[in-house]
């Protein structure tokens, strides 16, 4: 874990926290931060050391292997995942080229965040939801409630459960954790794969059952997830949003939603179901 | 009877001495081939697998002291420590440029990282010719020099 650290810095953050580590906050000049979730309560802690612009510049070179290349399409995103399977955010000065970010120079922090695996999060939901047959599901929630976790853990299910083939389109490599997490012996990945490809390409390559993805976003996202809906395979998504209506006032996947798309639509918080809603965006539970 | 035997061993010895002096210009040329070899596998890499620097540090290249400093290389990467120093039998300019090689590679995008290893395999390419016909020259001058100093001596000997 954070070998891309200084092994000071990781043993001070290992052990204040171990495995209730949530996000570490680097900012040059600042205070180390250290969120940790223990028992569902969230605290922050500040280690008493600070990173200069150089030595964060020096993590980041240790993060993409020595070679900026070969993380070049990340940092375009604004994120790198680390070889461990860690999110870290990078800010700084983007480098623009004809009005896109092609590079971000001068690092001045970063946020990493790390994913959880829980197998059996998403048991209960599968037992009384989806049962015998296969259902598309589209999981809501803010950022750092347990979406990842649900739609992997649920992925595994319809794997293991119902011997079905699992699809997953993993662009951040978040959902395999750098292909250290279980996912199902039924399970196909696809690492840092845009959505469009992996839909199009898994679709008609890999015959899946089921795709799981992360995050839709975009009209792009939407198309992506439509097109495999009227290939017949089930879709597990999710979406950033603290609940249903704001969903719906995002255009583009208000308008799969209302394509009936997925038979369940599901707000979650902190691995709870708050709320199930059926097809027709029916609250059901 | 041991005339002869000094003689010979003179003759040996200097033929080897020579030898030796000259050695610098194979084991020039051979590292210069080597870093050509490491030149042309971070091309690849980057224009295939793009797995970066410390994986293509991994590899060997045929050459014990280019492998024990791209090694030394890696460790100074990972600890943040200065970069290793290159064998003596280099000169200046050759150690200059390969100092300066490996502190711009890895530090930029795959477009501008390409055109920058195509550059350096040219110029590469030219100086390991140059040294190629350098130790040729020199390093089979060395052991006749050596042979012949030595068989002089021999003749003076006996």
């Amino acid at each position: 874990m954070l070998k891309f650290l200084p092994k000071n810095v990781q043993d001070e953050i290992i052990s204040l926290c171990g495995d209730n580590l949530c996000e570490v906050r680097i900012r040059a000049g600042e205070k180390i931060q250290v969120y940790s979730s223990e028992n569902g309560i969230e605290s922050v802690k500040k280690l008493p050391i600070e990173m200069s612009v150089e030595e964060i510049e020096k993590c980041f070179m240790r993060l993409c292997n020595f070679a900026y290349f070969t993380v070049e399409d990340q940092i375009k995103s604004g994120f790198i995942t680390s070889s461990e399977g860690e999110r870290v955010g990078i800010c700084g000065e983007c480098v623009l080229n004809g009005g896109e970010v092609t590079a971000i120079k001068n690092i001045t922090s970063l946020c990493v965040r790390f994913p959880k695996n829980i197998i059996g999060c998403a048991e209960k939901f599968f037992d009384k939801y989806v049962k015998t047959s296969p259902k598309s599901c589209l999981v809501i929630s803010p950022p750092s409630q347990g979406k990842t976790t649900f739609i992997r853990d649920l992925g595994r299910l319809y794997s293991d459960k119902l011997g079905l083939g699992v699809l997953y389109i993993d662009e951040r490599d978040e959902l395999s954790g750098g292909g250290k997490f279980y996912l199902g012996e039924n399970a196909d990945v696809l690492r840092f794969a845009n959505k469009d490809y992996g839909f199009k390409v898994g679709v008609r390559t890999l015959n899946p059952k089921v795709i799981v993805c992360d995050e839709l976003m975009s009209g792009d996202d939407a198309n992506s997830v439509l097109f495999a809906s009227a290939s017949g395979v089930k879709v597990i998504s999710s979406v950033h949003s603290d609940n249903l209506k704001n969903v719906l006032k995002k255009q583009e996947i208000s308008a799969i939603l209302k394509c009936f798309i997925f038979d369940y639509v599901i707000e979650i918080d902190r691995f709870n179901i708050r709320k199930v809603y059926n097809e027709k965006l029916e609250p059901i539970c | 009877m041991l005339r002869i035997i000094i003689g010979i061993s003179v003759t040996a010895l200097s033929t080897f001495i020579g030898k030796k002096y000259t050695d610098k210009y194979c084991k020039r040329y051979s590292f210069l081939k080597a870093l050509c070899d490491f030149n042309s596998a971070l091309l690849r890499d980057v224009k295939f697998k793009k797995n970066g620097i410390l994986d293509v540090l991994g590899d060997d290249f045929g050459n014990k002291d280019f492998d024990v400093f791209i090694h030394e290389y890696k460790l100074a990467m990972e600890s943040g420590s200065n970069l290793p120093t290159l064998p003596d039998y280099l000169d200046d300019k050759d150690k200059e440029e390969i100092d300066g090689y490996f502190i711009k590679i890895g530090k930029s995008s795959s477009v501008s990282e390409y055109d920058f290893l195509l550059l350096k395999r040219e110029e590469f390419a030219e100086r390991c010719s140059e040294l190629k016909i350098e130790s040729q020259k020199y390093s089979s001058l060395g052991t006749r020099l050596g042979f012949i100093l030595g068989v002089t001596v021999f003749i003076i000997i006996i």
